[in-house]
């Protein structure tokens, strides 16, 4: 099975240009078929492949294929590669390639119910396909120049499904947005880029066979020798990151991105995309290895996000809104791990997350879809009663993300947390973020519950009468998925049980043993936590979010704030609901002057231009009449003549010589 | 095939086809379009027997012809190709149908004359990019001037001759300035052969100074700079792109421009590797100056054919610093950005032509929401705008990508710096194509094209691409994909020409 690895990016390609030709032709049953089978099928080989590898036992750069040089030129020994389209399958990337191709399968099958009536189905489903194409692009490539292309071609399928209905300016403005917020961050990624291929001569991760230049993952003290560049390399891709994983400074294009539709924002939120910047720092870790400074960047930025994102979160209304923040802060969770040289955490919270938090969105897209397209909170409650499946299974989700124990989100989010704490042991400034990261917790607590009590507890508040608006759940192919999902948000944590816990040999968890040979991180991290700590740390957070869980109950199920808490926390409601004004310092510090300055040379070049024009101006009109004899027929003339002159200054020139 | 003389054949095809014109068409404006397409379909299949015959591994320049003309002077008539000019050619032959295609409805008046203006046009650039002695290519060169000036003059919009004007004052000066450096080089080594000349100049004892060497390099620049242009010698692009009906601008900015970077790397650094160097950080500097200024002024205007003028003029820049940089990777890139300027941008002016042929305006603000209208279009449109961004796997991706890789660890001094500014360029880029689609193609449609009746084109007053037009753009369309996705027939065979030039380059430095 593992020749056939090329199939899992290619079927969902094919499913694409399918339905860009031919599918407003073929209607929309044929649209579901490619759409959905190609995804589909795409997963079936991956789990194929996948398990070729395990067969195979542990290798340490896992497997490569090398398909066709790309940005290359000459044969033989003449040949200069500065890029190949090749693949890399390795625990790492099969994890991934699991994750999309399967969550990316559910979507799918939930997008046919979901856009059923939508004019633009066939592109719809070319896009989505497009977008799985270009992710496993992104997470199979076995050099960075093709990373970077399936990170780039994220970026265009988010353009394009953001703003899928562009009819609606908000829509196409939301899809400008988020390319644009992603090409800043890109900058970063290309200038190191061309960082790589001045140090080490080549993108490629790991050696080729034959090959005279080593892998750049494999010599990455070569960095070393300067100083600068070991910090420069991880700090630059650290920008990228901040971009495709909405992190702080560039995470504000994500909440605009709910503007697409639902089905996007899960695929976008839970199996595609944003997770592209985590995979990034896992996959060439060797660099980051390197770096303490970039780690600590990382951990910081990563802590920092998750805990605006979450203070955020508890004051939208926006169901959709309230989760993309809930994104933007698991993200910081997962940057964190990074940052704390836990690689291999961060991706199994990229596992978990892209269980439950599919399945939030799925499930808001049933709720939206059930209510008529009302997102509002406060127009919700009391839905568990007339949509039990999906309320059950956003039940589901919720307890997952909160990270209830024996949820899927408790296990990964409290490695990240444990990590965090033991590299705290070693310097002191973890400690801090992991205190971060621990108040967050509680805040997450607190808005999911506030989000789940305001939707299907209390009693409906939407009025019946205006419009005919009745609550009423989803069809099958919409809750098959959430069916899925939910059992997925439970069972995909216990592959990360501490081993001590069930009484298994080794030490850590399964899926850190997994991943190990792909994300183990070179040097000593952190410091060994003890199995007692390790309780501890996690009954901790458990606390807090019963903590969390208790106050939104409180507030949003028994009589609500007091009056004076309103008083009390109405600044912070206000810098929160105001998303901390971050978008208004980038239009005062970015944009309007980027602004003034194009209108500024617009003008300026306009002068210029005129300027000529009024030099010339004069002889125009002189001139003008050599233009109509021209024009009558004496092109051959003029010809000649030039020619005879040109002639005859050479002659001079040699005469004088 | 061997003794075909084809690439005389391959002038000779354009210049039969003008007396074609003249003598075939009449007064009958359609016959004379179909003949010159004829002619420029023949010129096609003959460079396509070049791109077939020429071999990557073989000499240095092949197909050469060599007849003696001014021997006195050290003149001869010597034609040959490598692979640089090699993809130029197949650029020009592609394109000079394309353009009589497109000109659909926008030339409607003495077809006779455009049409046989176009092809003195074509013939003229195809020798230039053959030309292998001096004197010869400036003949070529000068002869661009007078087709083109004509075409705008004549064809243009209201201010045609003005702007025809201003095109011919400037072009005139650089030409001159090559003109004079021309003769000093030719007459002072005997020759004007451009094969005989850098012998001459790489023997012992054959070097002419480092400061007479700079002038050369200064003048021979000034004319292929103000030919692309490069900023700050582009105000006359905007006006003679904007005045010029869209075939023509087509031809100027795919084709025509080219011929100035092909010959800025041809003879500038060909013949004077040694300037080259020394200058590379000041042409380096008005390149990626020209990247930024472009895109910034571009996300400005309000005329849709403007802004793709400025955003030639910021996609050139990426070929010039390319070029100048001087490593393998970047003048390979800026060899294939050369073709892939011509594609994307060409293919972007010859959508505004038609989206101006249906809706009588550039006006950026009289479209909206046209992607209901025309999906088809948009689709198309989608591809063409995200290619001039530099999407990956688009043809933009692998020549910006390459140039910028290559000029980050250029030898001459502060040209990282540059790259790493004219990748600020491509965000740029983003920013204005982007806010251009959205305002063309996205949000409500504009009322204007509803026609409220179920006519012809449904709905709407105005209908989607016609086959001839799906025509004109499906051979774009394929070449956006093709050389993003798998340019190594192309990079394989632009490689041996662009290392020669690079070794003399890299042994300059020395």
């Amino acid at each position: 099975m593992l020749d056939q690895l090329w199939l899992v990016p290619v079927l969902p390609l094919a499913g694409a240009v399918l339905n860009a030709f031919l599918g407003r032709r073929f209607g929309r049953d044929a649209v579901v078929a490619f759409g959905v089978g190609s995804v589909a099928l795409s997963f079936m080989v991956a789990v194929g492949t996948v398990n070729d590898l395990l067969a195979m036992g542990q290798m340490m750069h896992g497997v490569e294929t090398h398909l066709f040089p790309w940005l290359a030129w000459g044969d033989g020994a003449a040949r200069v590669t500065v890029a190949e389209v090749g693949m890399l399958l390795d625990p790492l990337s099969a994890t991934m390639i699991l994750v999309v191709t399967g969550i990316g399968t559910l979507i799918h099958v939930y997008s046919a119910g979901y856009m059923e009536h939508d004019d633009g189905f066939a592109r719809y489903f070319a896009y989505l396909n497009l977008f799985t194409f270009a992710m496993l692009v992104l997470v199979l490539a076995n050099n960075l120049v093709l990373l970077f292309v399936g990170w780039e071609l994220v970026g265009f399928c988010s353009w394009a499904l953001i703003g899928f209905w562009f009819d609606r300016d908000s829509a196409a403005n939301a899809g400008r947005k988020a390319f644009i917020t992603n090409r800043i961050g890109d900058l970063g990624v290309l200038v190191a880029l061309f960082l790589v291929w001045a140090n080490w001569g080549t993108f490629a991760f790991h050696t080729a066979p034959g090959s005279m230049t080593p892998g750049f993952l494999d010599d990455p003290a070569k960095v070393l020798a300067t100083p600068l560049l070991a910090m420069a390399i991880p700090l630059l891709l650290l920008v990228g990151v901040t971009g495709k994983s909405a992190q702080i400074p560039l995470f504000v294009w994500l909440p605009d991105a709910m503007e697409g539709p639902t089905p996007v924002s899960a695929l976008i939120h839970a199996a595609t995309m944003v997770t592209g910047g985590v995979y990034l720092v896992a996959r060439v870790h060797p660099v980051y290895d390197q770096s303490p400074e970039a780690l600590l960047a990382l951990a910081a930025i990563g802590a920092l996000t998750a805990f605006v994102a979450a203070t955020i979160a508890t004051a939208q209304n926006d169901i959709k809104k309230v989760l993309a923040y809930s994104t933007v802060s698991q993200l910081g969770f997962m940057v964190l791990g990074l940052g704390a040289g836990a690689y291999s955490a961060a991706i199994f919270h990229v596992m978990t997350h892209a269980f439950f938090k599919a399945l939030l969105f799925l499930g808001a897209g049933a709720v939206i879809h059930g209510l008529a397209n009302q997102q509002d909170l406060r127009r919700m409650g009391g839905l568990l009663r007339y949509m039990p499946v999906t309320g059950w299974t956003f039940i589901v989700g919720w307890l997952a993300i909160i990270g209830v124990p024996g949820f899927a989100g408790f296990f990964s989010k409290d490695l990240i947390l444990a990590k965090a704490f033991g590299r705290g042991l070693v310097d002191p400034t973890y400690l801090v973020l992991y205190g971060v990261a621990l108040v967050t917790v509680g805040l997450t607590a607190f808005y999911m519950s506030r989000l789940v009590f305001l939707a299907f507890f209390g009693e409906y508040r939407g009025s019946h009468d205006e419009g005919e608006v009745h609550p009423h759940e989803a069809p099958f192919s919409m809750l098959f998925p959430l069916s899925v999902l939910a059992v997925g948000s439970v069972v995909a944590g216990w592959v990360g049980v501490p081993a001590f816990l069930i009484g298994a040999g080794g030490e850590g968890t399964a899926i850190e043993r997994f991943l190990a040979p792909a994300t183990l991180a070179t040097g000593v991290w952190e410091g060994t936590l003890n199995h007692s700590t390790e309780l501890l740390l996690a009954g901790l957070s458990v606390a807090v979010t019963l903590v969390g869980v208790g106050a939104a109950g409180v507030i949003f199920l028994g009589e609500g704030a007091s009056p004076l808490l309103g008083e009390l926390v109405r600044p912070f409601r206000d810098l929160f609901a105001g998303r901390w004004f971050l978008d208004e310092l980038y239009g005062a510090v970015v944009v309007r002057p980027v602004g003034r300055v194009s209108s500024y040379l617009a003008s300026f070049d306009a002068g210029v231009v005129e300027g000529t024009v009024t030099l010339v101006g004069s002889s125009v009109t002189g001139l003008g009449g050599i233009l109509a004899r021209l024009q009558s027929g004496y092109v051959r003339g003029y010809a000649v003549t030039m020619l005879v002159g040109a002639v005859g200054v050479v002659a001079a020139a040699w005469a004088l010589r | 095939m061997n003794g075909v003389p084809l690439i005389s054949l391959m002038l000779a095809i354009p210049a039969l086809g003008v007396l074609g014109v003249i003598a075939g068409a009449g007064r009958d404006g359609a016959a004379a379009r179909t003949i010159a397409l004829l002619s420029s379909a023949v010129t096609f299949v003959i460079s396509l027997l070049l791109w077939v015959g020429y071999e990557p591994a073989g000499a240095r320049f092949q197909f050469e012809e060599q007849v003696d003309w001014l021997p006195d002077f050290g003149i001869s008539y010597h034609v040959g190709i490598d692979g640089i000019s090699l993809l130029l050619i197949l650029l020009t032959t592609i394109f000079v149908p394309v353009a009589l295609a497109a000109s659909g409805s926008s030339v409607d008046t003495r077809l006779r004359e455009f049409a046989s203006l176009v092809l003195v046009l074509q013939f003229a650039i195809l020798g230039a990019l053959v030309a292998l002695d001096l004197f010869v290519f400036y003949i070529f060169f000068e002869l661009m001037l007078v087709p083109t000036f004509l075409l705008v003059g004549v064809w243009g919009g209201e201010r045609r001759v003005a702007a025809a004007m201003r095109f011919f004052l400037f072009t005139m000066v650089g030409s001159v300035a090559m003109l004079v450096g021309m003769i000093a080089l030719g007459t002072s080594k005997g020759t004007f052969d451009y094969v005989g000349l850098i012998d001459a100049l790489g023997k012992p004892g054959g070097s002419i100074g480092a400061a007479t060497a700079m002038w050369l390099f200064v003048a021979f620049t000034l004319a292929f700079a103000i030919k692309v242009p490069l900023v700050p010698l582009h105000s006359w692009l905007p006006e003679a792109y904007v005045q010029a009906p869209v075939s023509v601008t087509v031809l100027m900015s795919s084709v025509m421009a080219k011929v100035g970077t092909y010959g800025f790397l041809r003879f500038s650094i060909g013949l004077f590797p040694g300037a080259a160097q020394e200058a590379a950080s000041a042409v380096a500097l008005l390149a990626t100056l020209g990247i930024v200024y472009g895109a910034l002024v571009a996300a400005k205007q309000r005329d849709l054919k403007r802004l793709v003028a400025y955003s030639s003029i910021s996609h050139l820049g990426f070929v010039m610093l390319g070029l100048v940089a001087g490593t393998t990777e970047a003048v390979q890139g800026g060899v294939i950005q050369m073709v892939n300027h011509g594609v994307s941008t060409g293919a972007l002016f010859l959508m505004a032509g038609m989206l101006n042929e249906r809706a009588r305006t550039w006006a950026i603000a009289h479209f909206g929401g046209l992607a209901r209208v025309m999906p088809v279009f948009a689709a198309l449109l989608v591809l063409v705008t995200f290619s001039s961004a530099g999407l990956p796997f688009t043809n933009g991706f692998t020549g910006e990508f390459l140039i910028l890789t290559g000029a980050f660890r250029a030898p001459a001094t502060h040209v990282w710096a540059f790259a790493v500014v004219g990748a600020v360029g491509v965000i740029l880029g983003a920013v204005y194509l982007l806010r251009m689609f959205q305002q063309v193609m996205q949000g409500p449609v504009n009322p204007a094209f509803v026609a409220g009746n179920g006519g012809a084109n449904g709905p709407f007053s105005i209908g989607d691409l016609t086959g001839r037009e799906m025509l004109i753009l499906a051979p774009l369309a394929v070449l956006i994909i093709w050389i993003g996705v798998y340019p190594k027939p192309f990079l394989d065979r632009s490689a041996p020409a662009v290392r020669a030039v690079t070794a003399s380059f890299a042994g300059a430095s020395r």
